[in-house]
C-alpha cells in the first residue's frame, strides 16, 4: 500500500515580531501534486508563512518541513522550490532578460520554450530596467519564472498584483494546462478568491496569524448557504445552526449558515417563504473571517464539519 | 506499507557548481561590477589628461614641471575604487534578496559573492596595473603625466601595484558588504551598536598605545613592512569584515 506523504508539513509554527504574532501555532500539511490556495486578509500571515516554508524566514517556535526536511539552508530542498514573491527585489539596473538568462542556472527543469512563449503572451519588455516596469509587468515576470521553473514545489505569493484580467486568465489557463501535463505542487496566495476557486484543490485560510480553515476545496463549495427572507423566519430557520454572518434590511434578513442542507431543510425553507442560495468560496471566507474577528476561532470550520 | 519516496525529479547540482552559478549571477549584468568601474576609470583619466593639457598650455615653462608633478597627489587613479563601496552595499541590499528568490542558500550566496569579489578585483586590478605600467613608460620617455602613477605607484613594480589595487578593492567591498549586512540583519539598532563598538575599539587601541608609550615602536614596526606586505596585510581586516557580514546574513530574515 502506498500512503500519500505530505510534501509540506507544518507543525505548531509561530513567528513573533516583538509583540506581534505574525503566525500563531499554525499546523497543516500539503499533499504532493496539488494546487493549494493560501487565503486570508492583508496581514494575515500568508507571506510570512511562505517565507518560512522557503527558508527565508525563521519560525520562533514549531517546525516546518518541506520534502521531509527543514528548508533552512538546505540546498537539496531549496533547489526543488520556486518562490515567486509579490515583493521580490531585483538588483538595480537589472532587466527582465537578466532574470530569464540566469533562472535556468538555478532551476534544473527550466522550460525555455514556455518562458519564451509567455514573454510574448504577456508582452513583457526584456530590455527595460525592472524598476521601470509597471506593477503588472513586474508581476508577469514573476509569473513567467514561476511557471517556466517547473519546480516540484512552486509558491506564488500574490502573483498577479497589477495584472489585467486578460493576463490573469492567461496565467490561470497556462497553470492549469501545464499542471495537467506536468503535475507538481503549487501553493498560491491571493485575494481574488472567486477567480481561482475552481483552480484550487485545497484551501488554507489564515486570520491574524492563525489557521482558520484547512479543507479540501470540493467540500468547501456548497458547504454554506445563504438564507434570505423575513427576519423572523430566517431566525427561526437558523436556530440551532451555526450562523456565520447575518444582515438585516428593514424586516428582511440574510443569514449565511454553515453546513450542507438536507432535502427536509429545503422543504422547510420553501414552506417558510425563504430563499436559499449557494455561497461562493469567496463569500464564505469573507463571512468566516468576519465571524472569526468577532469571535476568536476556538473551533475551526473544518473541525466542526468533521465532527 | 511503503512511503512515497522523494526521488528527485530535479537533477541535483553540487555545492561548488552552485557557488560558481552565484558568481555568474553576479556577472549576468556586467554593467554593475565591471562596466561602471571602467566608465569611471575612463572619465577620471580623461579629466586628468585635460588638466595636464591645461597645465601645459597655461603654466609658465619654469613652473610647468613642478605643476605636472603635483598631479601625483590627485588620487584620481583610485576614483573607481570608491564605487566599489556602492557595489558592496548593492550586493547585500539587493542581490542578496534576489538570490534568495532563486532558492539559493545563504551559504552559497556568501561563497559565490566572495568568489565574485576576488574575480572582479583581480580583473580590475589587472586592467589598472597595465595602465599604470604604460604610464610609467610614458614618464620614463620624458613626458610627465601622473594619473595611475600617483602615490606609491610611481616607483613600485607591477606586482606591488596589482596587489595594492587588488587588496584595496577587496577591503572596500568587504567593509561595505559587512556594514550593509549588519543593517539588513539588525537595522538601525545594529548600526548604532556597530559604530559605538568601532569607536570603543579605536579608543581602546589609541589608549593602549598612548599609555604604554609604544607608538614609536608601532610605527617602526609598520615601517619595517614592504609596501607589498602592508597591502597584503589589508586582506586580514577584509577577511574579518567578510566574516562579520556572513554572521549577520546567516540568520537575516528577508524583509519586505
Amino acid at each position: 500500500m502506498t500512503i500519500p506523504t505530505p510534501v509540506i508539513h507544518v507543525d505548531g509554527v509561530t513567528r513573533r515580531y516583538r509583540d506581534l504574532r505574525a503566525l500563531d501555532d499554525v499546523s497543516f500539511s500539503v499533499q504532493r501534486n496539488t494546487i493549494t490556495g493560501l487565503l486570508g486578509r492583508n496581514g494575515a500571515g500568508k507571506s510570512t508563512l511562505m517565507r518560512v516554508l522557503t527558508g527565508q524566514e525563521f519560525p520562533t517556535a514549531g517546525t516546518a518541513r518541506v520534502l521531509g526536511a527543514n528548508p533552512v539552508e538546505n540546498s537539496g530542498v531549496l533547489q526543488r522550490i520556486c518562490f515567486i514573491s509579490e515583493s521580490q527585489r531585483y538588483p538595480d539596473s537589472f532587466q527582465a532578460r537578466h532574470v530569464l538568462t540566469s533562472a535556468p542556472w538555478f532551476y534544473a527543469n527550466w522550460d525555455t520554450d514556455l518562458a519564451d512563449r509567455l514573454v510574448d503572451d504577456f508582452r513583457l519588455p526584456l530590455k527595460r530596467e525592472i524598476r521601470k516596469l509597471s506593477r503588472g509587468q513586474q508581476s508577469a515576470l514573476g509569473v513567467i519564472v514561476g511557471l517556466a521553473s517547473q519546480a516540484p514545489i512552486t509558491f506564488f505569493d500574490e502573483p498577479y498584483l497589477g495584472l489585467d484580467a486578460v493576463a490573469r486568465q492567461l496565467f490561470y489557463d497556462t497553470l492549469l494546462a501545464d499542471f495537467a501535463q506536468r503535475p507538481r505542487t503549487i501553493v498560491l496566495s491571493t485575494h481574488l478568491i472567486d477567480e481561482v476557486s475552481d483552480l484550487l484543490e485545497h484551501v488554507l485560510v489564515l486570520e491574524q496569524g492563525r489557521l482558520m480553515l484547512d479543507q479540501d476545496a470540493e467540500s468547501l463549495r456548497g458547504s454554506a448557504s445563504a438564507i434570505a427572507g423575513r427576519a423572523a423566519e430566517v431566525d427561526r430557520f437558523a436556530e440551532g445552526r451555526r450562523v456565520l454572518h447575518r444582515d438585516t434590511l428593514g424586516g428582511l434578513a440574510t443569514a449565511t449558515i454553515a453546513g450542507a442542507l438536507t432535502a427536509a431543510d429545503h422543504r422547510a425553507a420553501a414552506a417558510a417563504g425563504l430563499e436559499i442560495a449557494p455561497v461562493s468560496v469567496q463569500q464564505l471566507i469573507v463571512d468566516l473571517s468576519r465571524n472569526a474577528a468577532q469571535n476568536p476561532p476556538e473551533v475551526s470550520f473544518a473541525e466542526e464539519r468533521g465532527a | 506499507m511503503t512511503v512515497i519516496d522523494f526521488t528527485p525529479t530535479v537533477s541535483q547540482v553540487s555545492g561548488p557548481n552552485r557557488v560558481v552559478k552565484v558568481l555568474r549571477l553576479h556577472l549576468v549584468n556586467r554593467m554593475i561590477y565591471l562596466g561602471i568601474p571602467w566608465i569611471i576609470t575612463a572619465v577620471a583619466l580623461g579629466v586628468s589628461i585635460v588638466v595636464a593639457l591645461l597645465i601645459a598650455a597655461t603654466v609658465p615653462a619654469a613652473d610647468r614641471q613642478q605643476a605636472l608633478e603635483g598631479m601625483s597627489y590627485s588620487w584620481a587613479g583610485l576614483s573607481a575604487l570608491w564605487y566599489m563601496a556602492v557595489v558592496g552595499v548593492q550586493t547585500v541590499a539587493s542581490a542578496f534578496p534576489f538570490a534568495l528568490g532563486f532558492s539559493i542558500t545563504r551559504r552559497e550566496f556568501a561563497a559565490g559573492t566572495a568568489l565574485a569579489y576576488l574575480v572582479i578585483a583581480a580583473i580590475n586590478a589587472t586592467g589598472w596595473t597595465i595602465l599604470t605600467v604604460i604610464e610609467q613608460a610614458i614618464n620614463d620617455s620624458g613626458v610627465t603625466f601622473h594619473h595611475f602613477t600617483a602615490l606609491w605607484f610611481g616607483s613600485s613594480n607591477a606586482a606591488t601595484v596589482w596587489l595594492s589595487l587588488f587588496s584595496l578593492q577587496i577591503l572596500v567591498l568587504a567593509l561595505a558588504s559587512a556594514v550593509t549586512a549588519v543593517y539588513v540583519r539588525w537595522r538601525v539598532i545594529g548600526m548604532v551598536v556597530l559604530w559605538i563598538a568601532v569607536a570603543l575599539v579605536a579608543l581602546a587601541v589609541v589608549s593602549v598605545i598612548v599609555l604604554t608609550g609604544t607608538g614609536e615602536n608601532l610605527f617602526a614596526w609598520l615601517a619595517s613592512f614592504s609596501v607589498a606586505g602592508l597591502f597584503a596585510a589589508l586582506l586580514v581586516p577584509a577577511a574579518l569584515a567578510f566574516a562579520l557580514g556572513w554572521v549577520a546574513l546567516r540568520w537575516a530574515p528577508l524583509r519586505t
